[in-house]
């Protein structure tokens, strides 16, 4: 599953590490999951569309 | 629907200690019984206390990193099944070799090749799947 995580978070001027403290995760997580490597469970996806202000499909991509 | 979940340490933390306790006690039990091997445990040891004190020291700026998430502990799950599944190949090949007397090795000598195999396995699984995802 593809993600506009590291797009919209750098149109938001986070680093990684503050990203990944807003989410209470961790830094690994974040490269993680914007390198596609990890698919979030249905919480965490929910509490980063929450964080970017959008709807969990304008974050992730369904293919 | 917010609600707190516990926060559990990182089993990195918590591995690296119990290793330090275990290889101590190694040490110790090899120590007492005067074998040459006693070394070893207290070199894992300290080892295991180095590797513990460096993720303390790493992680100081930032607690967050100290404790589990959910892709820790889906990595954790993911490589104990991928250790399990292994460690099994290796039981069901040993066991073959045994039967058909290829090796022929005496049962305490068989439970300390276990024992060291598990610990490469494990560590092994745990760093593929870490890569993975």
């Amino acid at each position: 599953m593809k993600n506009r995580i590291k797009e919209l978070r750098e149109e938001r001027g986070l680093t990684q590490e503050e990203f990944a403290r807003l989410l209470d995760t961790s830094r690994q997580t974040i490269i993680s999951l914007e390198k596609g490597k990890y698919n979030p469970s249905i919480m965490l996806a929910h509490k980063i569309s929450k964080v970017f202000n959008k709807n969990i499909e304008e974050v992730f991509i369904f293919e | 629907m917010e609600n707190k979940i516990e926060k559990r340490t990182d089993s990195k933390f918590i591995g690296a200690g119990v290793l330090a306790i275990l290889f101590t006690i190694h040490g110790i039990v090899e120590l007492v019984n005067k074998t040459n091997a006693y070394w070893v445990g207290f070199g894992l040891s300290g080892l295991s206390l180095v590797y513990l004190f460096y993720l303390l020291n790493k992680t100081k700026d930032n607690k967050n990193e100290r404790y589990d998430d959910e892709r820790k502990e889906f990595i954790s799950e993911k490589s104990s099944n991928m250790s399990f599944n292994i460690l099994l190949g290796v039981i069901v090949l040993l066991n073959f070799m045994i039967q058909s007397n290829y090796i022929v090795v005496e049962s305490s000598l068989l439970i300390r090749i276990m024992f060291w195999i598990v610990i490469p396995i494990k560590f092994g699984s745990y760093l593929i799947c870490k890569y993975k995802y």
